[in-house]
Formats: C-alpha cells, structure tokens, sequence
C-alpha cells in the first residue's frame, strides 16, 4: 500500500462559520495503480488532494481529524520541513491551469531543472540535460530548443505537458492530477489523457486522478471513489462501477450525462434539488433529500461505506435495491 | 412566412492586430472566414469546434455586437447590418443571448426580478405591479419559485443564476436565442437540468437556437443540425444524426474520435490526432486542417476546398471524402505550378 487515508476530516474556519469541507474520509491508492476521484463541484476531491500534500491555507482551512499514511509514515505529524521533501520528490502533483505551477519570468528548462536540483543535489548542467530529457519524454517536439522557451511562448497543451515533465522530473511514487485536461480543447485532452496512461505504465508512478467527467474516468483510471458532499459514498473498480453503480448518486451522475444510446432530444433524468451546505451539520445520508431510493432511515442514519461486491463499497442503505434498478 | 428565420451569408470577420495609420499589412486575425448557414423557426442549429475556430465570434457577429468585415446576417430576409436606431432596437427584441459565464453575466447588484425584468424595461414603462407579475411569469418559466425575485445573484446556485440568465432572454419573447457555451460551466446534473430546460421551451415557445458549445454529447442530444467549424470556417454542416452516425470531414472525424465516452470496457483504438490548432493570424495554405489530417494530399496544401453537397442534406470541405466534380475535371498542371510557390 502506497497511501492509506484513514477517517480525513478537514474543515474550514470563516468569522461566522465551519464548513465541513471533508467528513471522513477513507481510502488507498496502491502502488502503480491510478485511482480517479469523481464527484461535482465542492463535493471535497481537492479538498482531499491539498490535504494530502498539507497545502491547505494555515489560517483558514484545519485537518481536525485522521491520519495519511505513505510509506508507513503519517504525513500529519511531519515538520513542514520533512513535508517539503516529500512534495514534489515523492509526490508531486498537476494542476487545471498549468500557469499556476509555472513561473512566467523563468524558462521552462530552467524551472524544471530547478525541481531536479533541489531534490538531487545534481549539478546545473546535469540538471538542464534532465528537463531536456523529461520534455522530450512528454514529447513536446523539439525539446533541445523548448528548453529555453518563456511559459507564454507555448500553448496551453504544451505547458501542461511541461507542468507534467516537472512533476515527473523527480520520479515521485505518486502524482496527483487535479482536473489535468479540463482547460484544454478535446483533441488535447485525449492526446494530455494518452500521455499520463503512457507515462504512468513506463515509469510505474501511481497516479490519484481528480475529475468530473466520468467519461476520463472511464479511459484512465482502474479504480474510483465518488465523493459527495464531502464524504465517499462509492467505491469500486471501474468496470463495476459504470456496470453497476450501486450509490443513487452515482447512478443519478452517469444518468445525467446525455447518451446516445437512449436517445436525443429527449428530456434527460436529472438529479433534482441541490447540494446541501456543508456549513449545517447534516443528519442522516447527506444525498436523502435529493434520493429517489430515500426512506426514514436514510434521513435519521449516516450510512457507512460497506462492501456491496468484490472490491465494490457504497454507502447507502439500499444499496442492493440500486444496483438491481 | 417564408423562407429561415435566420440566414448568414459569406460571414467574415478579421481583426487587425493593432493599428496604424501609416503602417502597411497589418496582420490581421482571421476569425471567422465566409461563414454561411441557415436557422429555421423552431430549430436548433448547434456550432462545435475547439477554442479559436470562430464560434464565440459568430455568436456575437450574430448579435451585432460587432461589426463584421464582410457578408450578411438577415433575420426574415432583413439584413440587420442597415438597421440603425429605432429598427435595430426593435430586432434586437427578436434576438436574445445566453451566455456562459452565470457569474459575470448578472449585474451583483440587482436582485433576480430586476435582472429579468431590465430587457422589457427597455422599451415600455411597467408599474410595481406589472413588473413583479413579469417576474413571478419568468421565474416560472425557467423552473424558479416566484420568491427568488428578491434574491441578489450571489445568494443563488450556478444552476439557479444560468435559470435566470435564460429567464432573463426570454422576456422579450424573442423568435431565437444564440447560447454561447451555456451549460459549459456546470456540473452535469445541473447540465442536464438547464438541457431539459432548453427542450422544454422550445417545444412549448417554438424558439430556434444557435447553440454553440464545445462538447459534442451535449450537441448531439439536442441539435437539429450541426456546423463543425475549424480555423474560422465551416468545414462540415449535416443533420445531427446523420452526422454522428458518420462524420464525412476529417476534422470532424478527430473531434469524435477525442470525446471520452463513459464506458470503460470500450477499447480505444484510434491514435489521438496529432498536432495542435495553429494561429489564425498565419493559418495554414489551402485547407486549414491539412497539417493534421491523416489523408491529406497535395492539393489539399494549395486550394482552400468548397463547401460541396453531399446526398444526405449535408455540406463538407474536403477535397479528399467530397472532391467537388466540377473543380476535379481541371487540369492538375495548374495545382502543380502553384505548389511550387507554396512549397
């Protein structure tokens, strides 16, 4: 086991209120494995991944509760300094916008260099030879000559893959990719998407995938967990999850996406309502409200994530019932 | 009445990169090249292609939100460009636009009645009364309790401010509105509420959309028709289904191949198309596509292909799947000799 996220709990502090951003939250990403987290907006997913890499805001945002264990240590009792080995040696992570992670006063070359430097010690030189290498890996085409291009001298496909050479520069264990491809057109989706499965299977990088479009989730990943309103509510392999989703909210999710296969111009099932406030403790399933399946227990219980297969987990209590509508 | 509700003819649109009175060939970006196409009443024209191909400019072309360097827009064979004052305003209340952003299309200090309600403020004098029975109307329409009216937009969801925005476009009762991108920025279950919401106003109103959106699923659900657009010109415009059951362009061909599909048991066999859009400042000789395209030939480096028509009621520019015959019977000596230039 690479990570092992036991019962996570992060919550944010404004002047008048706690918002209760993560509600425990489990999970495991195995080595070499690339696990997609799904789920919409605020449901957690980047809550989860700047939690792991203690990258939250000290004054405003908390880790109240729960342990990540990497490599047998837990990352929350480590100093910042300790931390800031970890990050980027071992785990690095990609984000939506590649210029957030980009300085527009350095070169390209001289940037991911800088990551080889600071975690190995190599020399100038050596270092500027790995970026070359590490762009040619990404194939951005010409790379003897991108080295020395400004972030605003390529488009936004190129940098994305330059953010991902210098995540990779390292050789980390684990990447985590927050919403990688959302910004780019289709075409460079699928070419950013064909090149994270590529790298991910040559270098044996584990791989947590952050989206909300389950049709990359379906090309990516092996394994996923649906996050809602701050919690887990699915967890399987993603042939049986897209088979048989056994969370009402999954099931509403993949219903909701407009597919041929059930017709065009036809009205599509929605999820109705909207999702809570995660200001307000909430009683019960925090999906009852918006639930088809809802019954009183689901308004007066929290269901735990339980197994509903092999390797398949939901937390509803008519899990079984979903799975067979 | 006769004829489409909405017609563009040879619609191009540069922009001139800076300016100078003195200075000679100013590069220019060709955003929209010798656009043409139809919308009939009732209809739902979809526009895809990726950032840079031109959509957004058609949309706002359409709107007369700018000024276009040639060709025409008629709405009822009117050609809006002669419009001034009285007669535009009055067009203006036939055409209404969505866009994308719900967050930066709303005035923050308005509250939601007020939003909705500004449009038919323009043109007639409402009382207290008038205005509220408006809103309350509106707010129905688009699926939102009355009560909402006095809520300002930060107090309300991202589905609930784009709710509004179409609220908003429809008060003036127009024959079409031109959605820029309007689900884009929402989570698909919100998606597939204002989709829904879209269907059922059409069907209930009878108003035509010019539906521009980058993501193929949500086209290929509610389009009648599609124009594919690449490096600022149409490249293929076919009936929805006949489309996605075979796209005929390349272009279009790559674009599908691209979409992720939510089935993880599909094996993807296609390599991603290679290469990136290039600039439309300098776009490629000939056929803009043909750097990335798997069939180019050679004339497709020289000679920009025509729109030619195809048996199933659509057009596709490609000298390769739709050879245009009459073009075809010339002599080749004269492709050769102009290569020779290019090259």
């Amino acid at each position: 086991m690479l990570l092992d996220v036991r019962d996570l709990e992060t919550h944010f502090y404004s002047e008048e209120s706690v918002t209760r951003a993560l509600g425990g939250i489990s999970f495991q990403v195995k080595k070499g494995e690339t696990l997609g987290v799904v789920g919409e907006s605020g449901c957690g997913k980047s809550v989860t991944a700047l939690t792991i890499l203690r990258l939250l805001p000290k004054l405003s945002a908390r880790t109240v509760g729960g342990e990540i264990h990497f490599h047998g240590r837990n990352l929350l009792e480590l100093s910042d300094r300790e931390m800031r080995k970890i990050r980027g040696d071992q785990i690095a992570m990609i984000f939506q916008e590649p210029m957030t992670s980009l300085n527009p006063v350095y070169t390209v070359g001289r940037q991911i260099a800088e990551a080889v430097q600071i975690h190995t010690k190599a020399s100038r030189s050596v270092a500027m030879e790995k970026a070359e290498e590490m762009l040619r890996l990404v194939r951005i085409a010409d790379p003897e000559l991108r080295v020395n291009n400004y972030p605003h001298e390529m488009s936004g496909g190129m940098r994305q893959r330059a953010v991902i050479a210098m995540a990779l520069a390292c050789s980390p264990e684990l990447l985590i990719a927050d919403e990688p491809t959302t910004a780019l057109d289709v075409t460079i989706q699928a070419q950013i998407l064909r090149l994270i499965v590529d790298l991910k299977e040559r270098t044996g990088t584990a791989v947590m995938f952050i989206t909300h479009d389950l049709g990359v989730v379906a090309e990516t990943c092996q394994r996923v967990i649906v996050m809602y309103a701050g919690r887990i509510v699915e967890q399987a392999n993603v042939i049986d999850l897209f088979a048989r989703p056994a969370h009402p909210y999954t099931q509403g999710l993949m219903r909701s996406v407009p597919d041929r296969r059930r017709g065009r111009q036809r009205r599509l099932p929605e999820i109705p309502g909207i999702v809570p406030s995660l200001r307000e403790p909430i009683v019960g399933c925090s999906f009852a409200p918006r639930c088809p399946f809802a019954i009183d227990i689901c308004r007066e219980k929290t269901p735990a994530l339980r197994d509903v297969g092999s390797s398949h987990a939901a937390a509803c209590w008519r899990a079984e019932e979903v799975m067979g509508a | 009445m006769n004829g489409p509700l909405l017609k563009v003819e040879n619609l191009t649109k540069h922009y001139p990169l800076g300016s100078g009175i003195f200075k000679k060939n100013i590069p220019v970006i060709r955003a929209v090249e010798d656009v043409s196409f139809s919308v009939e009443a009732g209809e739902t024209l979809c526009i895809v292609g990726e950032s840079g191909c031109g959509k957004s400019t058609v949309a706002r072309l359409l709107m007369r939100l700018v000024e276009p360097t040639g060709g025409r827009v008629l709405i009822d064979g009117t050609d809006i460009a002669g419009l001034k004052k009285d007669a535009l305003r009055a067009w203006r209340r036939r055409m209404q636009m969505v866009f994308q952003d719900p967050y930066s299309s709303l005035n923050p200090r308005l509250t939601a009645g007020q939003i909705i309600t500004e449009p038919v403020e323009n043109f007639e004098r409402l009382s207290r009364q008038q205005r509220n029975a408006l809103a309350a109307d509106l707010l129905q329409k688009v699926g939102m309790s009355p009560e909402m009216m006095h809520r300002l937009p930060s107090e309300l969801s991202g589905g609930q401010r784009q709710r509004l925005g179409i609220a908003r476009a429809l008060a003036l009762k127009p024959s079409l509105i031109i959605a820029d991108e309007a689900v884009s920025a929402l989570d698909v279950s919100v998606q597939a509420q204002i989709l829904n919401l879209l269907l059922d106003l059409q069907q209930q109103m009878g108003i035509a959309f010019v539906f521009i959106s980058h993501d193929l699923g949500v086209v290929e659900h509610i389009g009648h028709r599609v124009a594919v657009m690449y490096l600022g010109r149409i490249v293929e415009l076919a009936p929805c289904e006949a489309l996605f059951a075979k796209p005929v362009h390349p272009y279009t061909e790559a674009l599908m191949a691209a979409a992720p599909v939510p089935d993880p048991t599909r094996v993807r066999l296609e390599a991603p198309v290679e290469g990136e859009v290039p600039s439309p400042i300098n776009p490629p000789s000939g056929c803009a596509f043909h750097p990335r395209c798997p069939l180019a030939v050679e004339r497709c480096r020289i000679e920009v292909p025509p729109l030619v028509p195809l048996a199933d009621g659509r057009v596709v520019a490609c000298h390769v799947r739709a050879p245009a015959t009459d073009v075809v019977a010339k002599p080749t000596t004269a492709a050769n000799s102009s290569l020779s230039r290019v090259v």
